[in-house]
């Protein structure tokens, strides 16, 4: 679920806190914007969740966050089962990172 | 090895901003570390305030101008200007596209995976400043 980082544990702990606070909001307007049929933007979105979640070492929520930016890239546009294990992947961590992490 | 008096790094994500200037300030080889959030804003850190960056870490799928919209940008200025900045891609794309497109800047000196590590920012060290 999480491969922790090689920094300083305070600084580990102000990334995570950064990336739970940008992450929900994210997670919020991936919905928005699918709901919308923004495909475009949905694809934008997930390649930006991957990337943030590998920085953080997410590893289950950006491979999740890939999977979703590569069906809309081969134009497979029903990912609502993807984006839904992208929002339960990302609670589970986030339920995680309280009890090891934020406590 | 010489030492970096200015790294930009351009990544529309805060996260990977956060943790790379980490990991170049760590390193303890670079005196300035300037972020942009996209092409643009480092394409004006170049042009308007007149940075001269050594080493510029770029991202490719940003808002507004994109790390090749900026490569394009900076391919029109002189050649001693952009052959005077160490440039690598750094992105998660593992696309064959985007690597094809990257080999038409001759400019640019590498394609390094995210998220960058101790690691790899040692071998780009390594390999364009170690003088």
């Amino acid at each position: 679920m999480l491969v922790p980082r090689s920094l300083p544990k305070e600084l580990y702990i102000k990334l995570l806190h950064l990336y739970v606070e940008n992450t929900e909001l994210e997670i919020d307007q991936i919905f928005q914007l699918y709901d919308d049929k923004n495909y475009d933007k949905v694809k934008d979105l997930a390649h930006k969740i991957k990337g943030s979640s590998a920085t953080v070492g997410a590893t289950i929520v950006s491979s999740v966050a890939l999977s979703i930016e590569e069906a809309i890239k081969s134009e497979n546009f029903q990912v609502e089962k993807e984006l839904q294990e992208l929002k339960n992947q990302f609670f589970l961590l986030k339920e995680y990172l309280d009890a090891n992490y934020f406590s | 090895m010489k030492k970096i008096n200015c790294a930009l790094l351009v990544d529309d994500d805060e996260i990977t901003n956060f943790y790379n200037e980490h990991i170049l300030r760590e390193s303890g080889m670079v005196d300035e570390i300037i972020v942009a959030s996209n092409g643009q804003e480092a394409f004006d850190i170049l042009e308007k305030e007149g940075k001269k960056p050594e080493l510029i870490l770029l991202d490719i799928n940003m808002p507004v101008m994109n790390g090749f919209e900026f490569l394009d940008k900076l391919n029109q200025k002189d050649v001693s200007e952009k052959e005077s900045i160490i440039i690598c891609l750094l992105t998660t794309s593992l696309h064959p596209k985007d690597k094809e497109q990257s080999k038409k800047y001759n400019f640019l000196d590498g394609y390094v995976k995210k998220p960058l590590t101790k690691e790899s920012l040692e071998k780009i060290l390594d390999a364009h400043f170690n003088k």
